[in-house]
């Protein structure tokens, strides 16, 4: 974005090198790098082209003709997954902003009688291991008949995620400047009115880093899904790809179809979001 | 943390200071009904269960309708227990490995990063570097499996090709080399074991944080891009570290998900357990719930026991630098 206007490209580095072989050496380095860490995630995309046959014949490289049935066959398979980890994702977020945002706004714009109390008593979860609640919250959710439901999931999912919202949207109300309210008051603007109108679209890119907190977390989390859920029709992806990573353990064409058809709602959010998906993952390792 | 002071609430509300506190109370009454769906869910579904947890943690219940008080009888058992202790030894590895080579990686990376001149290169590498945390943990580790594969893995495929056959290995099989293959998942940049690339992020913010007029300054005092390093970027990065270290002292009491993911009972010969792995096995799985629970509490006591002591230790060092100094 901003062109280094003092150094040319011929001024030498203390090495002795211009910028140019600097960053041709350096680059090269995280090249490699970067190709490391990408690897696995290539030889996965061009395997999930292949028959069993192929895979034998060619292990490296790809061939052709390229099988796209895979993909119809993973597809079949993963289809239920998916959609669930959809719905539990959908819901989730929807409940985690709007009582985020409701609670947030109260504590930010209002004084009254236990204010610091409520919040305090929000916030002190933040320190809570999610895993001590492991147990008990198993035997409450079976005492709720929730077992083998996608409630069981998006019910603690909301919880766990509602202390981090409600503090990341507690600092971002309090951070909107005094005179917007101000103003709105003096024209005669409602609590309801000025959350709606004024908070709401204001905002919009904290509720951006939420929702994809959120549904990285819903999408990868695994744990907790392989206890509540049995039935087969309620698997989310975590426990889903693992039932599927058993069915077809000598079939790698497929499977890794099905690897991929999985990754493709996060690959498709971090190629659009990328931006809102690292200030996620960053506000995600504040949540202690 | 600071509460920040905000001197013009609505002037009704301000107004209403000077009434007794029930009247107060009674006029916020629209205010705890917009809170009470937040607080409610948290006090059924956060406070409860940890209340409950060390309620369970006294019973013996096998089954839900015979529960026989049995007193801190888990918690005698429990420190008897040697896969619970070898799970965390397992932990405390994985905490090792994420603090040297889980930050080592990342900081050299970050650093070469940041030396590049070209925006658009850099933008380039930055964004193939941090691609794969775009990927599902189950798919990171499902993938990782396959290479670790005994017969049809990338690892031994490779080996045997170039002729290395004999350090083909069954990677994930052998008590050996199990755990140090789970830690090595993600490996270079994105390692699953030690934050999942959060390291590098915040590193890498760290750097680019940096006042340029320090550097400015540093330059012209003849500053080695080495000594740089060292001399300031590290004191810089205090932040960052300070974060990374409270999470990897939180994950010791955590780890569990890539052992039940790829090595499904923590095995072989439970050489990949963690606490939590062998709380679902031994607590849920095999309906001893007040056994897990016992264990749940553990878990509660050594994390808040690791933070509280991680969060005075600065006060420790601050009194200590500051008497010398006297």
């Amino acid at each position: 974005m901003t062109a280094p206007a003092l150094i040319s490209p011929k001024v030498r580095s203390s090495r002795g090198w211009t910028t140019r072989q600097n960053d041709v050496v350096i680059g090269s380095i995280l090249a490699l790098v970067a190709f490391l860490g990408l690897f696995p995630f290539l030889f996965i995309l061009v395997g999930s082209f292949k028959t069993q046959a192929q895979l034998v014949q060619s292990y490296w490289l790809p061939t052709f003709p390229l099988h796209l049935e895979n993909y119809a066959v993973a597809w079949e398979q993963i289809r239920g997954y998916t959609l669930n980890s959809f719905f539990v994702g959908a819901v989730t977020s929807l409940a985690i902003l709007l009582l985020g945002t409701v609670s947030g706004f109260v504590f930010a714009r209002y004084r009254f009688p236990g204010r610091n109390f409520f919040f305090v008593s929000i916030i002190a979860l933040l320190a809570v291991p999610g895993v001590v609640n492991l147990v008990p919250l198993f035997i409450l959710m079976r005492s709720l008949h929730l077992i083998d439901t996608l409630w069981a999931l998006i019910i603690p999912y909301t919880v766990g995620n509602l202390y981090t919202t409600v503090y990341l949207m507690r600092n971002a109300i309090t951070g909107i400047g005094e005179e917007t309210f101000e103003a709105a008051l003096l024209d005669g603007a409602s609590g309801p009115q000025i959350y709606g109108r004024i908070v709401l679209p204001l905002i919009f890119p904290t509720m951006g880093t939420v929702i994809i907190t959120t549904l990285t977390g819903v999408w990868n989390e695994y744990l907790w899904a392989l206890l509540v859920i049995n039935d087969p029709a309620k698997r989310t992806i975590g426990t889903g790809l693992q039932f599927f990573t058993n069915q077809l353990t000598t079939d790698y064409g497929p499977l890794f179809a099905g690897y991929l058809l999985a990754s493709l709602p996060l690959l498709i959010l971090f190629a659009f979001a990328s931006k809102y998906f690292v200030a996620g993952l960053q506000a995600g390792g504040t949540k202690l | 943390m600071a509460q920040r002071r905000v001197n013009v609430f609505k002037p009704e509300v301000q107004g209403a200071r000077k009434k007794n506190t029930l009247e107060r109370i009674l006029a916020s009454w629209p205010l705890y009904l917009a809170l009470l769906p937040t607080l409610a869910l948290i006090a059924v579904f956060a406070y409860w269960p940890t209340v409950q947890g060390v309620l369970e943690s006294l019973f013996n219940s096998t089954a839900q309708d015979a529960r026989v008080f049995v007193g801190f009888e888990n918690y005698r058992a429990l420190l008897q227990d040697a896969t619970f202790w070898k799970g965390f030894v397992n932990a405390i590895w994985y905490f090792l490995f994420g603090i040297t080579v889980g930050w080592a990686i990342p900081l050299v990376v970050a650093e070469l990063l940041i030396s590049i001149s070209s925006p658009r290169l850099e933008y380039a590498l930055r964004t193939l570097l941090i691609l794969p945390i775009a990927f599902p943990a189950a798919v990171f580790a499902f993938v990782w499996s396959f290479l670790y594969d005994p017969n049809d893995g990338v690892f031994n495929t490779f080996l045997n090709g170039v002729g290395l056959g004999g350090l083909a290995h069954n990677w994930l099989g052998d008590p050996h080399t199990a755990l140090g293959s789970l830690m090595m998942v993600g490996f270079p940049l994105i390692l699953i074991s030690s934050g999942a690339g959060l390291p590098f992020l915040l590193i890498l913010v760290g750097l680019q944080n940096i006042p340029k007029d320090i550097l400015d300054a540093a330059a012209i005092d003849g500053c080695s891009r080495m000594r740089r390093v060292f001399s300031i970027d590290l004191p810089l990065l205090g932040t960052q570290f300070g974060l990374l270290t409270m999470l990897a002292l939180i994950g010791l009491t955590q780890a569990g998900s890539l052992t039940l993911l790829l090595a499904t009972n923590g095995g072989p010969a439970f050489s990949t357990t963690t606490p939590v792995v062998w709380m679902v096995q031994s607590g849920i799985s095999s309906g001893n719930f007040g056994y897990g629970a016992a264990m749940g509490t553990v878990l509660f006591a050594v994390s808040l026991v690791l933070s509280l002591s991680y969060q005075s230790l600065p006060r420790v060092f601050g009194r200590l630098s500051s008497g010398r100094t006297r």
